[in-house]
């Protein structure tokens, strides 16, 4: 078992005007690991995966990857170095068909995507889209374009576009939100199931208390831009002090 | 429906191939009129990114400009002159777009052209370099390495220009099923996706920027030997405007543009005819009433009237 | 050679001052309706061409020379009422409903084009193609001598107007109720709704606003510069040039811009006229180059 965390943050310090975002935050991530953020709104959560991404610089600290720092990288570079993203509002391409969604991710992660002569379709292209348009459900949408796919489904392609990349850590924000109570469940569910299939560390911001305690390895507390509290889902969410704070 | 496509390309081309044979003393309008049609294709391409270049008159020119400068040492070789002339305009097109794929919209638009415009200024005023605003005389007389008389070169080189447009179709045609051709469409939608999947959007635009400097160089270089003779005219930004017009009247794909052209070209004629005085105020409307209305083009037509009579039958 | 130079810098402050209240006009419609007006020059030209007919009829009229100054103003007025909004309501105003941004940037970019090909042959239809006496307003007002080359008083006191027009302008974003609602709609459109800004009215009135502004740069400039058919659209590409370098929808900054490039334009006149032409648009690469947002442009980030 490799003992270098996949993430590691130390002494981080993001500051927007008067808004302390993040303040003096260190917390590291295990492989294999899923970590969840809890906090309200405005506590400075989706700030700090905006961070681990490359979108935001931190004023201070340092944010390292499998023991590389990243600060200064651009989230292109981020992203290469085995770091996927998915968004709380989807990022998907509305006129282009769910499986070439995932094709395309694939086709970002291996070699010779830029040969003007190599196609989307592949063998190995094929293979990741059925498998994971099968973890998630999607199949029946294959063809489909993703401006016609229901909420749910818009919410797992993103995810499974991340996933395609074969990352070491997926970055997840807000999961859950719009998708309907009955089908959360599901969705983490099959979610957690594929990343562990794969040994992928995840960290997901997340408002729904009945998720993170199914699924969660750990929780992060976030009070006012610093980590008040780190620990399994049942101390935490046992905590009287954060269910003061936050619940 | 897709062996309907292929059918009415096949049908299209027969038709193309045949038309300097039936109507020999038009072959060079025929010729110029592909030549535009394929640096509209130029134009088309970045316009599947949501990008307009008002500025492509300078691959067209460099690509007119190098067969000028090459011709008088390799008159006979035409195929080789317009292979180079293509090249020429995609090496430019490389060298601009390094800067130019930073932009989008309105920047890029205007900044396409206020290069071009520069380009322009710069040969209209050096005499000695590029024969000012007299230009320079493109002695070419051979495809393949002799002689041939005007008649048989024009009829050559149409057929040249008809090839490569074939040639270049065919690996559009491609490159839009490769991951990177794939993401140009997918630029305009979600430039954020494409970055957090680990790829340079602006990479992706230089590649399609290239391509479309290597066909709008293909066609200037086409219509500098079809015509004899280059001018800095051929950088002025209403040439790019023609291109940009052409793409918009013809629609996306590989035929759309040149559609386009042939459309162009009967406006240009049915104007100067019967509406000499208002064939801009003409162009206007049509440009504004396609833009309105038929978002695709005319290639595009055929599409909307298919889902449009089978919305009707279902109802 | 020092004279020269103190008369080309001269000779750029007024090229830069009717320069400005072009790209200022295009800026402002920029900045209120997200559009890049490619048929702004049309305005210009029309203005231009305006100014020479109307010192015509105050001849033919036997009127004073003088009242061609009130003139011009009020003709570059009445360029961007009468204009203004037809072009706007009428010809650009379904474009606005289009989404998503980048593919309405797009289309109103070839509408707009589609205009000025209307306009420029409107301009051929109206006007003729004959040439235009436009020069008769620079000569009434005298000449001062500077450092022993004469400049008109005409051309001198364009500068302040420039000015005046700056601190005007600013007053009525700044001061006035309209004003402010201009700047809330540029802003951000969809709030200024919610609370209650007549966000088509605003752009109505922007949109003419930018029209006025570029006709009163062509009125002005054409009693130094002449009218003839093409430069709506040399300014068009040289007012896009300013705003660029200046950095979108900033007032000051394009005064700024304004002034740099019509000061390196005239000194390439004088000193390096194998530039001249070219200049602006070498200063405006060489300012991208190193700051792609412009001078003074503010980067609007995408919060995700």
């Amino acid at each position: 078992m490799n003992a270098t965390p996949v993430l590691e943050a130390e002494h981080l310090f993001l500051r927007f005007g008067g808004i302390r975002a993040v303040h003096d935050v260190s917390l590291a991530v295990a492989e294999g690991e899923i970590l969840a953020i809890i906090g309200q709104n405005g506590a400075g959560k989706s700030t700090f995966l905006n961070m681990c991404t490359g979108y935001f610089r931190p004023q201070g600290g340092d944010i390292r990857l499998a023991g590389r720092s990243i600060i200064g990288l651009k989230p292109r570079e981020i992203t290469r170095l085995g770091v996927a993203r998915a968004f709380q509002h989807p990022q998907l391409f509305p006129h282009r068909r769910v499986d070439d969604h995932i094709r395309f991710a694939h086709a970002a992660a291996r070699g010779g995507f830029w040969s003007p002569f190599r196609p989307l379709e592949s063998p190995q292209s094929a293979e990741e889209a059925a498998e994971l348009l099968r973890f998630f459900d999607l199949g029946a949408l294959a063809a489909l374009p993703a401006r016609s796919i229901p909420e749910g489904a818009r919410k797992l392609l993103d995810v499974a576009m991340a996933l395609a990349l074969r990352p070491k850590l997926i970055l997840l924000d807000e999961p859950t939100s719009g998708v309907s109570s009955s089908e959360k469940l599901d969705l983490m569910t099959r979610l957690v199931t594929v990343l562990r299939a794969r040994r992928v560390s995840a960290v997901f911001v997340e408002h729904d208390m009945d998720v993170v305690a199914r699924f969660a390895d750990r929780v992060a507390v976030w009070v006012d831009g610093e980590v008040f509290r780190l620990s399994t889902p049942e101390e935490v969410l046992a905590d009287p002090e954060v269910k003061a704070r936050v619940l | 429906m897709r062996a309907n496509n292929a059918v009415a390309l096949a049908s299209l081309l027969a038709v193309c191939a045949v038309l300097p044979l039936l109507l020999p003393s038009n072959t060079f309008q025929f010729t110029i009129v592909l030549a535009a049609g394929a640096a509209g294709v130029g134009v088309s391409l970045l316009l599947e990114a949501g990008l307009i270049s008002f500025g492509h008159a300078l691959f067209y020119g460099v690509g007119s400009y190098a067969v000028a400068a090459l011709a008088p040492s390799f008159g006979h070789f035409g195929i080789l002159l317009v292979a180079l002339g293509a090249a020429a305009g995609a090496l430019a097109a490389g060298i601009v777009g390094l800067f130019m794929v930073r932009y989008r919209g309105v920047f890029f638009a205007m900044l396409n052209l206020a290069i071009s415009m520069v380009a322009y200024s710069l040969l209209l005023k050096s005499y000695s370099f590029s024969g000012g605003s007299d230009g320079l005389p493109v002695p070419v007389d051979g495809m393949f390495g002799y002689a041939l008389g005007a008649r048989q070169f024009g009829l050559l080189l149409f057929y040249v220009c008809l090839g490569g447009s074939v040639l270049f179709g065919a690996f559009l045609h491609r490159y839009r099923r490769t991951p990177a051709g794939w993401g140009l469409g997918a630029v305009e939608d979600c430039e954020i996706r494409i970055e957090y999947l680990g790829i340079s959007a602006n990479r992706v635009l230089l590649q399609a920027y290239v391509i479309s400097g290597l066909l709008a160089g293909f066609g200037g270089a086409v219509a500098a030997s079809a015509v004899g003779h280059v001018a800095p005219d051929s950088f002025f930004w209403t040439t790019s405007t023609t291109f940009v017009v052409i793409a918009v009247l013809g629609g996306r794909g590989v035929v759309g543009p040149y559609l386009g052209a042939v459309v162009y070209e009967f406006l240009n004629i049915g104007a100067a005819r019967y509406l000499s005085n208002s064939w801009e105020i003409v162009l206007g409307v049509v440009i504004l009433l396609i833009v309105r209305f038929a978002r695709s083009g005319f290639a595009g037509l055929p599409e909307s009237w298919r889902s449009a009579s089978l919305r009707r039958r279902r109802a | 050679m020092f004279a020269q130079f103190i008369s080309a810098t001269i000779d750029g402050l007024t090229s830069g001052a009717t320069l400005f209240l072009v790209a200022v006009g295009l800026s402002l419609v920029f900045g209120v309706l997200k559009i890049l007006n490619v048929a702004h020059g049309s305005f210009y030209a029309i203005g231009a061409f305006m100014a020479a007919l109307v010192w015509t009829l105050l001849g033919a009229a036997g009127l004073p020379r003088l009242l061609i100054y009130p003139a011009l103003v009020l003709t570059a007025i009445a360029v961007g009422v009468v204009l203004g909004p037809f072009v706007e309501r009428v010809l650009l105003h379904w474009s606005f409903e289009i989404e998503p941004l980048s593919r309405r940037e797009n289309i109103q970019l070839l509408a707009t084009y589609a205009v000025f090909l209307m306009l420029e042959d409107g301009q051929k239809l109206v006007f003729g193609t004959q040439p235009y006496y436009s020069g008769g307003a620079l000569g009434l007002l005298g000449s001062t001598r500077i450092r022993g080359i004469f400049h008109t008083n005409y051309q001198l006191l364009l500068i302040p107007v420039a000015a005046i027009t700056l601190v005007l302008l600013r007053l009525f974003l700044a001061r006035t109720r309209t004003g402010r609602c201009l700047v809330a709609v540029a802003e951000d459109a969809e709030t200024a709704a919610t609370m209650g800004v007549r966000v088509a009215r605003m752009q109505t009135l922007t949109f003419t606003l930018g029209a006025a502004l570029a006709a009163l740069g062509g009125a002005l400039a054409s009693s130094a510069t002449g009218v003839s058919i093409g430069i709506g659209a040399d300014i068009t590409v040289l007012s896009f040039a300013v705003v660029a370098t200046a950095g979108l929808g900033q007032i000051e900054g394009t005064a700024v811009a304004a002034i740099l490039i019509g000061v390196a334009h005239s000194w390439a006149v004088f000193f390096l006229p194998v530039l001249d032409t070219i200049a602006p648009y070498l200063i405006m690469l060489l300012v991208l180059l190193v700051r792609p947002i412009g001078l003074f442009g503010t980067d609007r980030r995408r919060r995700i």
